[in-house]
């Protein structure tokens, strides 16, 4: 369906007006969530927070939740998802983000940018916040929360509501850093003079047994909040440690599990889920346009030789490579020519029109 | 011409290794702009936008409240300086996905807009898909005269072509409308290929993206002027036309300048190689300053463009010279000359060929003169 003339003038409408608005002043828009950093504070080695002051966009966030961060590095529009550390109540409507410099190449562009280049008055662009690692309206029972490296943001926004709202009776707080080092010290005497039922930093991997170690009743606990990197995440599933199922609530962070890579001259069948529950096995060769094509799908192209962007289409999860350069994609969403790519691994794309 | 003069003309017929080296040596010069992309790309696309932009503001500005000639003419300047750059530097650049790298949604190269009665969707057909990849294909290139003139002998001739060097300058002062129903293939309605209920649906976008147009420049902004009216419809009618003139006049001298050759329909899929040397012999570029080069869209360095239509065209001008001296490697023609020259040069051709062809002239292969 093409949209009707009106939908369509008014979709273009940020796009005239937004450019003007910014002449003037870089966070106005008329319809995206823009703001300014007003500060930047340490808090531990390669761990960092951003004070952001929103444009009027800015719906407000539940603790625990977090919001698209894109900026522009050298050239390429970069977006991760940030979990925020403030509390909902955060004076004057600014709000937290505490963002881990990850330090390798792919993974860690936003991040290294915002540790290295970003600056005090620099404005980002977000999207709105998002995520269900968050404590139920009226929960009154008895709540563990469990944090490992970066993954302590999202923890940090709950804990700071709750102690906000005077509900820190029944909490136990339990962080693990990698080094000495990397235990962000100002959060852990905020949090360590605050009435927690326990609040407890550690150094070295957290597992269910040492977690068993620190806190002998957490099968008591109603909830379990949980959040850290992929290996302590791996570790906590399928055995946590005594905690009945149910009671655990988990965020992952750094887009999911990475899909596992396929050799060179491997000819199994890859996954492509086209949207709607459409999901179809196609061949890893020779492109993704022929490929789609043998399975049976007819999407939109043209020169079939890389001319004329038509095949161009939204590739929102997987690895796909470049047949011209032999380059590999990065597992994020983004826009590819389904003609000079071909699978790497399982995708997800969003073919939008099919013919 | 003398069995010399053609020697210097033409290119050499390369075989197919030398083919396949020289398309390996574009794909490495491709290659080494891909790598090199980031920053300042972007910075200079969002320059010529913010140029763009003001000095749309400041000719309409103009336009509304000046009082007398010059003021008249400095807004109908910057407005048509603002199409232009709208059209050339960023629509069409744009268009065919050259800032599609940067992944800012404004940039994405499938959906976007430009002010132009061409409705982008038809224009990524015509010009990104058929234009590109049949480029001087007779038969399968209808940019060739646009349907509607005869710039090469193998064109059939008939009778409309006899009155075509006026109908050229007719098409160079409302040329954004050629371009606008060049996808609808009205000659082909016309003709009995296609019926009226498939140009109809085929024309929906146009005549949606037609509308607006016309509403912005000749309804909106005079409302807007009040007493001004006249002044503002017909400042945006000039600067419209100025507009035309000058894409006509650049993409004219693109692929018709005497030299630039003509192919047959190849009937399968060329290799990499011979479709670069056929984009290569398929097309002129045009001599200027750096100014010339962004007013033009880099479409000044046509060669370039078609050999790598998907890079930023900001980097024609560093590519040229490489190309250049490939050219000379191979044994290639490098078609280039001044603005004046190549236009003369097309205008000479439509004149030429505005007449039917004797009916014995032999002619020479591989070789348009």
């Amino acid at each position: 369906m093409s949209p009707s003339p009106v939908s369509y003038r008014l979709a273009a409408l940020p796009a005239l007006v937004d450019p003007w608005l910014q002449e003037v002043n870089r966070l106005w828009s008329v319809t995206e969530v823009r703001a300014r950093i007003v500060s930047i504070r340490e808090e531990a080695e390669d761990f960092r927070t951003f004070v952001l002051a929103p444009n009027r966009h800015w719906p407000g966030h539940r603790a625990g939740q977090f919001v698209p961060v894109a900026a522009v590095v050298d050239g390429v529009r970069t977006e991760r998802c940030y979990s925020i550390s403030s509390a909902p109540t955060h004076a004057r409507r600014t709000f937290e983000i505490s963002v881990r410099r990850v330090r390798e190449p792919r993974d860690g562009v936003l991040s290294t940018y915002l540790h290295t280049q970003a600056r005090v008055g620099d404005v980002l662009r977000l999207g709105r916040p998002a995520g269900d690692f968050v404590v139920p309206e009226g929960f009154a029972g008895k709540l563990l929360l469990v944090s490992g490296g970066s993954g302590i943001t999202p923890v940090l926004s709950i804990a700071r509501d709750l102690a906000a709202r005077r509900r820190l009776r029944d909490v136990v707080f339990v962080h693990a850093a990698r080094s000495e080092a990397a235990v962000p010290q100002a959060i852990r005497q905020e949090l360590e003079a605050l009435p927690f039922a326990g609040v407890h930093f550690l150094v070295g991997p957290l597992s269910p047994g040492r977690l068993a170690e620190i806190v002998p009743d957490r099968h008591m606990y109603s909830r379990v909040y949980l959040c850290g990197p992929a290996p302590m995440m791996e570790r906590f599933v399928g055995d946590v440690g005594g905690i009945p199922a149910g009671v655990l609530v988990t965020e992952r962070f750094h887009g999911g599990p990475v899909p596992p890579r396929r050799g060179e001259g491997e000819v199994t069948p890859v996954k492509v889920d086209l949207g709607r529950g459409r999901v179809v096995a196609v061949a890893t060769t020779p492109s993704l346009l022929e490929a789609l094509e043998a399975a049976g799908e007819r999407p939109r192209y043209g020169c079939r030789q890389g001319i004329c962007n038509s095949c161009r289409c939204e590739k929102r999860s997987g690895i796909v490579e470049d047949l011209r350069n032999g380059k590999r994609s990065g597992p994020y969403a983004e826009e590819i020519r389904l003609c000079t790519s071909r699978a790497v691994s399982d995708l997800e794309l969003n073919l939008g029109d099919v013919r | 011409m003398t069995k010399e003069a053609l020697k210097r003309d033409s290119s050499r017929t390369l075989n197919a290794g030398e083919m396949a080296a020289f398309g390996a040596e574009l794909d490495a010069l491709r290659d080494a702009v891909v790598r090199d992309l980031g920053a300042k790309d972007l910075a200079h696309l969002r320059r010529i936008q913010t140029a763009k932009r003001r000095l749309e503001g400041a000719g309409r500005l103009l336009l509304h409240v000046g009082i007398g000639p010059l003021s008249f003419l400095g807004g109908v300047g910057m407005l048509a300086a603002a199409k232009i750059l709208d059209n050339m530097e960023i629509g069409h650049n744009v268009m065919h996905g050259q800032y599609d790298w940067t992944k800012e949604p404004d940039l994405a190269g499938n959906r976007f807009e430009w002010d132009n009665v061409c409705a982008g969707e038809d224009w990524r057909h015509s010009h990104n898909f058929e234009h590109h990849t049949f480029t001087n294909i007779v038969g399968k290139d209808r940019d060739i005269g646009y349907a509607l003139l005869r710039v090469t002998p193998e064109q059939p001739w008939n009778l409309s072509h006899f009155i075509q060097p006026i109908s050229a300058v007719g098409l160079a002062f409302v040329f954004q409308w050629g371009v606008a129903i060049h996808d609808l293939r009205l000659d082909e309605t016309l003709e009995g290929r296609q019926t009226w209920r498939e140009l109809f649906a085929r024309a929906k976008p146009f005549l949606r993206k037609a509308a607006g147009r016309l509403a912005k420049d000749y309804l909106f902004f005079p409302a807007l002027a009040l007493g001004n009216a006249p002044r503002v419809l017909l400042g945006n009618l000039l600067a419209n036309v100025v507009r035309n003139l000058w894409t006509f006049a650049v993409i004219f001298c693109g692929h018709f300048p005497e030299g630039v050759q003509m192919y047959p329909d190849p009937s399968e899929p060329e290799s990499r190689g011979a479709w670069y040397l056929h984009q290569l012999n398929g097309s002129a570029n045009l001599e200027g300053g750096a100014l010339f080069h962004v007013m033009t869209g880099h479409l000044s360095h046509q060669i370039e463009h078609h050999l790598f239509p998907d890079l930023p065209a900001s980097r024609y001008p560093e590519l040229a010279p490489k190309v250049r001296e490939l050219c000379t490697r191979y044994g290639q023609v490098y078609h280039t000359g001044s603005l004046p020259r190549q236009l003369a040069s097309v205008f000479g051709k439509i004149v030429k060929y505005a007449l039917p062809p004797p009916s014995t002239a032999p002619g020479v292969e591989g070789v348009t003169v």
